[in-house]
């Protein structure tokens, strides 16, 4: 109804909303394609140009990739889980002592595992490695590289070598090209 | 340049969550113009410039957060609670902006001048123009949803984020307030 309306949702009245109503529709601007093209331009060149509430791909991920890509982001969660998994075998390596001695800990008796560690790095084994979070997830490459790691740190001399030791590289090295 | 001029408001909402910028130009060649309209009244002492940028901006923030558009309420009254916002924000920085320029010249500039109003009132030609200057922002609002966009007293309690019970009294101040004024200045039967 044009000319009367609810007051308070209640009693009828008339007049005033009318008024208000008629007026405002008498001035009612029109439709402005420049503001339309304007606000347009102004939401394409956003920075991001998706609304804000999407879930936003995962850049590194596999599924990032076009259809048959497998660049260096694909090996990405690998060397992910085996940088994890190194630092897991390192402080495990250091807590278990391994024949590592601290600078400021008593000389202690040698471990079993630096017993158990061949002396040919191929055939090294180290007890308990098999059993390291997400060992079975990395590729047999890393694993062998990761074998050899932790025999070399058993034969490490001492905690200043820990020092000087490039983990990222050595990684790399066995895990090929 | 729009697409889905036959799709309702919910679903060219949802398409536009999705990416779709047709769909959200089909929804700001919808409510462009009432939008606009609304922001032009509610910042009427700006310039119509600075009202144009406000609804710009609105509907800027709308397509930023569309994927929280909730289709429970009409898409209208989404975005118009987004317009009221960002015209609200506006005023306060301008009225900071008032402020910071005329420091140590007045310290009553924040303050309502009951005589400017008075001025304002006295110039007023329009009924919309008599609201402006005697209506709070709330009740100006509220007026203009509830008469002009013919929004439920529920709806515009949502663009106010009010109760709608005190919608229904801002409604009912509102009009006892205006109604002796119309009557004197605009001839009112």
């Amino acid at each position: 109804m044009v000319t009367r309306m609810r007051q308070n949702d209640g009693e009828e009245k008339p007049g005033l909303a009318a008024r208000l109503r008629r007026e405002a529709r008498g001035e009612r601007p029109e439709f402005s394609a420049g503001f339309q093209t304007r606000l347009m331009r102004r939401i394409e060149s956003l920075p991001e140009s998706l609304p804000e509430s999407l879930p936003r791909p995962m850049p590194a991920l596999a599924g990032s990739q076009p259809a048959g890509h497998t660049g260096a982001a694909s090996r990405l969660p690998v060397a992910g889980a085996a940088a994890v998994l190194l630092a897991t075998l390192v402080l495990v390596t250091l807590s278990r002592g391994f024949g590592l001695q601290s600078p400021l800990a008593e000389p202690a008796a040698p471990s079993p595992a630096a017993v158990v560690a061949s002396p040919q790095p191929d055939q090294q084994s180290v007890p308990g490695i098999e059993s390291l979070p997400l060992f079975d997830e990395i590729d047999e490459g890393v694993r062998d590289g990761v074998r050899t790691l932790a025999a070399s740190l058993v034969e490490l001399p001492d905690w200043a070598s820990l020092a000087d030791f490039d983990a990222v590289a050595l990684l790399a090295a066995a895990a090929g090209p | 340049m729009a697409d889905g001029a036959d799709l309702d408001d919910a679903e060219l909402a949802r398409r536009a969550a999705t990416g779709c910028r047709d769909s959200f130009a089909t929804l700001a060649m919808r409510y462009q113009v009432r939008i606009v309209h609304y922001v032009r009244q509610l910042a009427g002492r700006a310039d119509r410039g600075d009202a144009d940028d406000i609804t710009q901006e609105a509907f800027v923030r709308a397509w930023r957060a569309i994927g929280s558009y909730d289709p429970r309420w009409a898409f209208s009254t989404w975005l118009f609670t987004i317009a009221r916002r960002v015209c609200l924000n506006h005023a306060r920085s301008a009225r900071r902006r008032r402020v910071r320029d005329t420091a140590g010249a007045s310290a009553a500039v924040t303050v309502a001048d009951p005589s400017r109003a008075a001025v304002a009132l006295e110039r007023a030609t329009r009924l919309w123009d008599v609201a402006a200057a005697e209506l709070s922002e709330p009740q100006f609002s509220a007026v203009w949803l509830r008469y002009v966009e013919a929004k439920s007293p529920g709806e515009v309690a949502v663009v106010l984020g009010k109760p709608e019970a005190t919608v229904k009294v801002i409604l009912f101040r509102a009009r006892r307030r205006l109604e002796p004024l119309v009557r004197d200045l605009l001839d009112w039967e």
